[in-house]
């Protein structure tokens, strides 16, 4: 065993986490943040995404023992309370949401997306949520709420209450 | 198995000269997947990916040097200039923004894949790879590469990989074929790095192929039959003929044998008209 400290949504934790668990590991199994999704295991489907030290990563491909002293955001990060944060409001909105696997790592991976720039294109959108796979929504939708959140982002669009 | 986050070159190879079974880890992309399908046998895994030595990326004079833990995205916000598109290219197609993120560019070299997106590109730029045992340095062209290190670097680590800036009547370029546009490994790539004269003539070509050998590799025979010659569509065709028969004769009684055939035909082609395009503009 191996004793770990980790910011993860803004909350300190000293954990003490077998020598061969992931990241996913540890974010799902030790404090319960099953927002993280385990989907292929192999980098492939984007479903465990989190946001490490401010990047997008797959937590499946990373051994917790690397993160020690980092800092990670979960889907459970996003909002504050009851309140869910504008990006989740935005695939609301924008009916982005079906079986509901793949939305927190393409929630993150829009996050991501939009940190770096609040007005995306379309194709900055795609290539931006690439390693996130869906087998519901064909992807359309998603792209819209990620449009439509940067929109509530930089001013041009306002919530539907 | 045991586990530790490394602070230094010196220590990770103290450690890996002490206990046989251990392996290396940075962005940990592949690594990783190995180890959970038990096709690894570790009892020691050493973290480098905070070895500050390590993740530097920098050009000195006309030389660029990149740590081997810098991982892709951060190579990828570093601007290099046009003609060199094909490195740029070739990085932005590996794996996915998640992958980019963690894997890192002497990873992608170490575990010696055939697929290795960035291998091609760096052979056609004639790079040069620093290696560190706890015996020796040393530094290796990447056409020595794959078979300075086998199957596979153990007991030492690649610490950087560096290439010249190419001069504005060169041009690089990179072109791969994978099953979809994200997350594809390489099924057939290509990079040609040419410079012309003042006639339009090849005065100087590297040709590297990736994913139809056992390692990615020089594709001497299609640069000497090309070289000196002017850049046009007669030698498009003769390229992709030539290539063809080392395909042929590489793959032979393979089952992948006549996509690649057909394959080569787009990848080369695509290379050496952006390379026209390039010097058209120039």
């Amino acid at each position: 065993m191996i004793n770990l400290k980790i910011n993860v949504n803004n909350t300190d934790y000293e954990i003490e986490i077998d020598e061969e668990k992931r990241l996913i590991d540890l974010l799902r199994d030790e404090l319960r943040l099953t927002g993280v999704k385990e989907g292929c295991s192999e980098g492939e489907c984007g479903a465990c995404s989190v946001i490490l030290d401010g990047k997008l990563v797959n937590s499946c491909l990373i051994m917790a023992f690397q993160v020690n002293d980092s800092k990670v955001v979960t889907i459970e990060g996003l909002s504050e309370g009851d309140n869910i944060n504008y990006i989740q409001k935005a695939f609301i909105e924008a009916g982005a949401v079906q079986c509901g696997y793949c939305t927190p790592g393409m929630i993150l991976a829009a996050k991501a997306i939009l940190d770096k720039n609040p007005n995306p294109s379309r194709e900055e959108i795609r290539m931006g949520i690439s390693g996130n796979l869906c087998r519901c929504t064909g992807y359309e939708k998603i792209v819209e709420a990620i449009e439509l959140a940067g929109g509530y982002l930089n001013g041009t669009k306002t919530y539907r209450e | 198995m045991k586990v530790y986050k490394s602070n230094s070159v010196e220590e990770t190879l103290e450690i890996l000269k002490s206990a046989p079974k251990s392996k290396i880890i940075s962005g940990g992309t592949d690594l990783i997947i190995e180890l959970r399908n038990h096709n690894s046998d570790v009892d020691y895994l050493v973290d480098i990916s905070s070895i500050e030595e390590l993740k530097k990326i920098e050009k000195v004079n006309d030389e660029y040097i990149i740590g081997s833990a810098v991982p892709f995205s951060d190579i990828l916000n570093f601007k290099f200039p046009d003609n060199l598109k094909g490195f740029v290219n070739a990085l932005n197609q590996i794996g996915s923004p998640q992958i980019r993120n963690r894997g890192t560019i002497g990873g992608n070299l170490a575990n010696a894949s055939t697929s290795a997106d960035s291998a091609p590109v760096l052979l056609a730029l004639d790079a040069k790879v620093g290696i560190s045992t706890g015996d020796f340095e040393k530094e290796v062209s990447m056409t020595d590469f794959y078979d300075f290190i086998g199957e596979g670097l153990y007991h030492g680590i690649i610490t950087y990989i560096k290439f010249k800036e190419i001069p504005l009547n060169s041009y690089l370029s990179f072109e791969k074929l994978g099953y979809r546009k994200s997350l594809a490994i390489s099924k057939l790539s290509i990079s040609t790095n040419i410079t012309l004269n003042e006639n339009f003539e090849i005065e100087k070509i590297f040709v590297a192929s990736g994913a139809i050998g056992k390692y990615p590799m020089r594709e001497y025979e299609v640069e000497s039959k090309i070289i000196s010659q002017p850049l046009n569509e007669n030698i498009i065709q003769l390229s992709i003929e030539t290539m063809k028969e080392i395909i042929s004769e590489r793959l032979k009684g393979r089952s992948s044998l006549n996509y690649k055939l057909s394959a080569i035909e787009y990848v080369l082609r695509s290379c050496l008209e952006e390379s026209i395009q390039y010097f058209k503009r120039c």
